[in-house]
């Protein structure tokens, strides 16, 4: 074999010449020929001089159960070529029976010798057993590379097979979790709802002006930075003589003096006692974002849970990114996030699938930057749609979401490796996702017959993911 | 009279609205300031020290935008214009190393978990108080009604 050291070859080189270059012990089958059959009687011991022979063997019964070899699976023993030799165990055992069914996989040239081949040269070189030792080594070494590299396969297999069962539980976990919760924050939702129309109701008969207060407190929008607001509320408190905290529900409402003047002082001294309607109407409205955004958290946890979801015509992508985000809140806290979503014709999808090429790649983004510690980290995600030429060379629509980062380069000689299965660059493997990362990307993508396009320099790393708006699957 | 101020720092606002409410029994005798990250948190302390008043109690979250909690206290540790204020961690998910890094260079006084329940929060904060009050040598006559009377009597024993 190939695979062997150099000197495990070398000593082959004399017997080689002695015994295998008689013309008149040569023989040649052609593609798809048995050279020999599974217990077959073969007194030779056979030197592959060109081509390339494969072994099969059958179970004497299935392993594990009493069930007869007929319907047993045949399994490769092993494949050689040109320098290898055959039938050496039933040759030197002289059981004088082949232990393998033997096919040649390429027309094939064999030089032999047989069980009344003399020994050449036997007062020098030992009896034939004993010059022939340099062969069996070399089987034996064969053999030993092949059990190795079968050994290695299994349990890479077993390796990959208990990373899948790891990742369907997490999905059932996570499907399970999603589910209560979301009866529990659907709770919080609706009730909240409920007591803000009722208390709206008994206000407005009540007292108008506290009616008022609640409904701002409960309708506010205004997005003023912390130091803004807290400027103002200081300026109110001083000038208009309030408790802090009415002051501050007072910068909440009156973001100017000119519309302080536009409320009066009625309304501002009513504001000062009764401040606390508002605070009501605010707390009823942080109730409801607070469970917004548990459901959204849970939505995103439920797509990546899988479920039975599958591919459905107008997806709209950035639903998709804005889910994955979602996901990340988390992460992405600790860096700085634009998005440039731009509308994007719908797309045939499944959005679990979308949501992990998503988060995949924005969670490496923010890994590889962390791993450094890159300076203002910032990862940009932006959405287009274009025309190009797809498959069936018509031009089709595609959508492109394009997700970046500042962090350092992936080395050109690993693109290609990133995207294979098992293959990480992270020390600390405590992925968020299902622990497969880019190569789920690859599949899905691929699936969709989209693109992965990546782009890495120092400072910029962009991952651009095309999809075709529409699937082609033969139907149409 | 100087005012004791005692400012908390979380970036999402209705956690910072919620701190505000059960902290607001110590109002009107102390001060409530909010701030919305480590820079605002940093130059509103630059604010009531110049206005001549005192910052008696940090509470931060630990996990923010840009700069975290544990550093936020520990520049307040270094700066001597703070020496005696208190720090106290309020956060949900601290990792181990930075709840070690809150304590070796934060200097906290006190850890609280999230949910927090107020009135152990409330608690928290009169006993800091107390020792800030006691430590500055201020009045505490003046400040009664927010102290904590145990921590109060042990010291003034």
């Amino acid at each position: 074999m190939s695979l062997l050291p150099e000197h495990l070859n070398a000593p082959l080189e004399r017997l080689n010449r002695v015994y295998f270059s008689d013309p008149g012990r040569t023989t040649s089958i052609s593609q798809g020929e048995m050279l020999v059959e599974q217990g077959q009687e073969c007194h030779r011991l056979y030197l592959i001089l060109e081509g390339a022979l494969v072994a099969y063997r059958q179970a004497e019964t299935i392993s594990g159960t009493d069930l007869p070899a007929a319907i047993a699976r045949k399994h490769e023993v092993f494949r050689a070529g040109p320098g290898s030799y055959v039938c050496v165990q039933a040759f030197f055992s002289r059981t004088y029976h082949s232990s393998n069914d033997i096919v040649a996989v390429e027309d094939t040239q064999l030089a032999y010798i047989d069980d009344t081949t003399p020994a050449v040269d036997e007062d020098e070189h030992g009896t034939l057993e004993h010059q022939f030792i340099p062969v069996l080594m070399h089987e034996l070494a064969a053999r030993n590379i092949r059990i190795f590299s079968h050994a290695t396969e299994k349990e890479e297999a077993q390796r990959l097979l208990q990373r899948a069962e790891m990742a369907s539980t997490l999905a059932q976990l996570s499907a399970g979790i999603a589910h209560e919760l979301n009866n529990a924050v659907g709770v919080i939702t609706r009730r909240t709802e409920f007591v803000a129309d009722h208390m709206a109701e008994f206000l407005e008969e009540e007292d108008k002006l506290n009616a008022k207060l609640f409904r701002f407190g409960y309708e506010d929008t205004s997005f003023v930075a912390a130091s803004e607001l807290r400027a103002l509320a200081r300026k109110y408190e001083r000038e208009l003589n309030m408790p802090q905290a009415a002051a501050k529900v007072l910068a909440h409402i009156i973001p100017d003096t000119k519309t302080l003047v536009k409320y009066g002082p009625e309304f501002v001294r009513h504001v000062k006692f009764n401040y606390k309607f508002w605070e009501l109407g605010h707390d009823l409205r942080d109730m409801q974002v607070a469970a917004k955004h548990a459901t959204g958290i849970v939505r995103a946890v439920k797509l990546l849970g899988g479920g039975n979801s599958t591919r459905q015509e107008g997806v709209d992508v950035r639903e998709s990114v804005n889910d994955a985000m979602n996901l990340l809140t988390n992460k992405l806290k600790h860096v700085t996030v634009e998005t440039d979503l731009k509308p994007c014709p719908p797309i045939t999808a499944d959005l679990t699938e979308l949501v992990q090429i998503w988060t995949n790649i924005i969670n490496n983004a923010f890994d590889a930057m962390q791993q450094v510690s890159t300076p203002s980290p910032t990862i940009r995600i932006s959405t287009e749609s274009f025309t190009a030429e797809g498959m069936h060379l018509l031009p089709e629509e595609y959508v492109r979401v394009s997700i970046s980062n500042n962090g350092p380069a992936i080395p050109e000689e690993i693109h290609e490796k990133i995207f294979q299965p098992n293959f990480t660059t992270k020390k600390l493997g405590l992925d968020f996702g299902l622990g497969l990362g880019l190569s789920i990307v690859r599949r899905i993508v691929d699936s969709y017959n989209g693109t992965i396009e990546l782009n890495s320099t120092d400072g910029e790393t962009t991952f651009s993911i095309n999809l075709p708006t529409k699937q082609i699957n033969g139907k149409d | 009279m100087e005012k004791i101020n005692i400012i908390c720092i979380d970036d999402q606002q209705e956690v910072l609205d919620s701190v505000m409410r059960d902290l607001r029994a110590l109002t009107p005798l102390i001060r409530l300031e909010e701030a919305s990250g480590v820079e605002d948190c940093l130059s509103l302390m630059e604010q009531i020290d110049s206005d001549g008043d005192l910052v008696g109690l940090v509470i931060s979250d630990q996990v923010m935008p840009g700069a975290s909690g544990t550093d936020l206290l520990a520049k307040v540790a270094a700066d001597k214009r703070f020496a005696k204020t208190r720090k106290v961690l309020l956060t949900g998910q601290a990792t181990h190393a930075d709840t070690i890094n809150a304590i070796n260079e934060g200097h906290i006084d006190n850890y609280i978990e999230k949910p927090w329940q107020p009135e152990k929060l409330l608690s928290v904060v009169k006993k800091l108080l107390t020792l800030y009050v006691l430590d500055m040598g201020l009045d505490h006559t003046e400040y009664m009604s927010v102290l904590d009377q145990q921590t109060l009597f042990a010291k003034l024993r």
